[in-house]
């Protein structure tokens, strides 16, 4: 396991510094200029040379990457260009917003979706499992944005329940809680379908086990079976999918913040975007991308830690 | 040309490996068998002619701007209203269905040879190339395009092809990583290693058999993509990423219909529906192709399960 743990942390932090590598030659293969892109098309040769110095980017490619990777380690992701502001500051508090619905979506995601498999797998082929594969399609068929847009359209529009704008204010929580509702349903949608149906496969097949049948035939009440002797086991599958997960709600914030109007990186980033700020882009990229191999590193270690199959395996196969 | 047919030698049925029209024939019949496939294909069918025959069907030009009737309702002259520039949203949705396969089809083609081509290399050849192609594959697969898109649109500046540039590049990880599992499994069965044995060059194995063999059934999961490149190039267009107004695409209806949401909801209806219809068609499709694919056969599910139900009683 400690290999095993080891081996999967350089692993992570290799891919960390690769996407800091490449972000920093990115700049250089892409026809694009960040200088001309911030002053735009007619700005003179001297000026674009002087705003190329100030970003760093009249140096070799190897002294950019060490810069901006020995900056990055020590929290110092470089300044706004327009505002001169370092980009950490203004990160800092989008941060939270955007961890804090990631983590909501992520949440509301596997408490409907997981029931929902189960209560389908109870009766196969009966009404309710029909009537879940058939709002699966549909909401299987829905991106982020879509269902985020339907939800403004009723909420902000139609009628005035929950709050559709803004992020609410943390000191007040209540309000707070309000206003993550809308967007965090928004991104769990589409895994409330997709686990529903994972789950309800995985549990079916779990149910067909001679363990299961032995547990039955011992007299254990249904309820029993399902929850506690086949569960755990038909839960497996979905341990593999958190990375997946995890990548698909980071990616629909950015969607999600812009139409709820919330404040968060992702909003911070097509702002920045549409100024053509790159060093801002830089940082907000390599946040999302230390998010995810964050993610997928607890993913990965909680699947070691669940199957104990795989401890047995240990040495081969990482990288497989 | 070898002596032993290699087709013929190993554990492989001779129908695996049949001529590959045989193979496309019997699995379009399969799967327009059931008819909830039926209904999907006939569905992207009309998408496809919504795309060819826009301007037959609809009388307005999509870029024409009428601001007398902008942000109406929908009415006999305008079924799904009118933006905000009074511009007819069904006929934009209509010409959106064009956009919407000129990205996505040259992205996913795009990709998949891209992706292919690395994928059948690094499983054949292994080595070292296979050892970093892995590793990077690993660290990309699950990157979205739209943080990739943040990026590179950045730097390029948004066009269709920078959308179309993003979208492959963010599936090239994805399919170098099916096509070398392919490339692994099919690298060791028997008609391979006899044509190896036989004194064939790599390149011919490669080429001659591992291609043939690997690329038809890997077609069918790729067709499945488009409807997610769709999807994806509508949301970089619904940021303002991607596609620019005053093209009718999905995304830049969307970004119209959201902005104007309070003056009229109809904006978004259109492309809503056209996202909508489309992505479960395929997915419809989809199922139906991998049930039929499916080397376990059709699973006999529920009737296991009611044994089972019967037996713990």
């Amino acid at each position: 396991m400690l290999t095993y743990i080891i081996k999967r942390l350089a692993l992570a932090l290799l891919v960390l510094v690769l996407v800091t590598v490449l972000l920093v030659i990115l700049v250089q293969l892409v026809p694009g200029d960040p200088a001309r892109a911030i002053l735009g098309n007619h700005a003179t040769p001297d000026l674009i040379a002087q705003v190329r110095a100030n970003l760093g980017l009249d140096r070799s490619v190897p002294h950019q990457a060490w810069d901006f990777l020995s900056h990055a380690v020590r929290g110092d992701l470089g300044d706004d260009y327009l505002t001169g502001q370092p980009v950490t500051s203004e990160l800092g508090a989008s941060l939270v917003d955007t961890a804090v619905l990631t983590l909501a979506s992520v949440v509301l995601a596997l408490v409907v979706g997981i029931p929902a498999g189960i209560v389908a797998a109870n009766r196969p082929g009966g009404m309710v499992d029909a009537v879940i594969r058939a709002v699966s399609v549909v909401l299987l068929s829905m991106p982020p944005y879509v269902v985020a847009l339907l939800l403004l359209l009723w909420f902000a529009v139609d009628n005035h329940v929950l709050p559709a704008l803004g992020a609410g204010d943390l000191s007040q929580p209540g309000d707070y809680l309000q206003h993550l509702v809308l967007p965090a349903i928004a991104l769990a949608v589409f895994w409330w379908a997709y686990l529903a149906r994972l789950v309800r496969a995985s549990m079916l097949e779990v149910l067909s086990q001679p363990y299961v049948r032995t547990a039955r035939a011992y007299g254990l009440p249904p309820r029993v079976v399902t929850l506690r002797v086949a569960l755990k086991n038909a839960l497996m599958p979905v341990t593999a999918l958190t990375g997946l997960l995890l990548g698909y709600v980071l990616a629909g914030t950015v969607y999600v913040e812009v139409i709820f109007n919330r404040p968060g990186i992702g909003s911070l980033a097509i702002s920045a975007v549409a100024t053509r700020d790159w060093p801002v882009v830089r940082a907000i990229i390599l946040v999302y991308a230390a998010a995810f191999v964050i993610g997928g590193l607890l993913a990965d270690l909680a699947y070691r830690v669940l199957d104990p199959r795989l401890r047995l395996e240990d040495g081969s196969g990482v990288f497989v | 040309m070898a002596v032993v047919q290699p087709s013929a030698v190993g554990g492989v049925p001779a129908a695996a490996i049949a001529a590959p029209e045989r193979r496309w024939r019997d699995l379009l019949r399969q799967v327009m068998g059931r008819p909830s496939a039926a209904a999907a294909v006939v569905v992207v069918l009309l998408l496809v002619a919504a795309a060819l025959l826009a301007p037959v069907l609809t009388p307005y030009d999509p870029t024409h701007i009428d601001v007398f009737a902008r942000l109406q309702g929908p009415s006999i002259r305008h079924w799904l209203g009118t933006d905000s520039l009074g511009r007819d949203n069904l006929t934009r949705t209509l010409y959106g269905t064009r956009v919407a396969l000129v990205i996505a089809v040259p992205s996913v083609v795009g990709a998949f040879v891209v992706g292919g081509v690395l994928g059948l290399l690094g499983g054949y050849l292994g080595g070292w190339l296979d050892r970093v192609l892995v590793v990077v594959f690993d660290a990309l697969v699950s990157f979205p395009s739209v943080i990739l898109g943040l990026a590179l649109l950045t730097l390029l500046g948004p066009s269709v092809a920078s959308v179309i540039l993003v979208i492959a590049t963010a599936l090239v990880p994805y399919y170098g990583r099916l096509v070398r599992a392919q490339t692994l499994a099919e690298r060791e069965v028997g008609y391979a290693r006899t044509e190896r044995a036989l004194g064939a060059s790599r390149t011919r194995v490669l080429l001659r058999h591992l291609v043939p063999n690997v690329v038809p059934t890997l077609l069918t999961v790729v067709a499945m993509d488009v409807p997610g490149a769709v999807v994806d190039a509508a949301g970089l267009a619904f940021l303002g990423l991607g596609v620019q107004a005053p093209t009718p695409d999905w995304g830049v209806m969307l970004n119209d219909g959201f902005t104007n949401i309070a003056g009229s909801p109809w904006g978004v209806v259109g492309p809503i529906l056209a996202l909508v219809v489309m992505t479960s068609a395929f997915l419809v499709l989809g199922e139906s192709v991998r049930a039929v694919l499916d080397p376990r056969g059709p699973a006999p599910r529920r009737s296991r399960q009611w044994t089972f139900r019967k037996a713990s009683r």
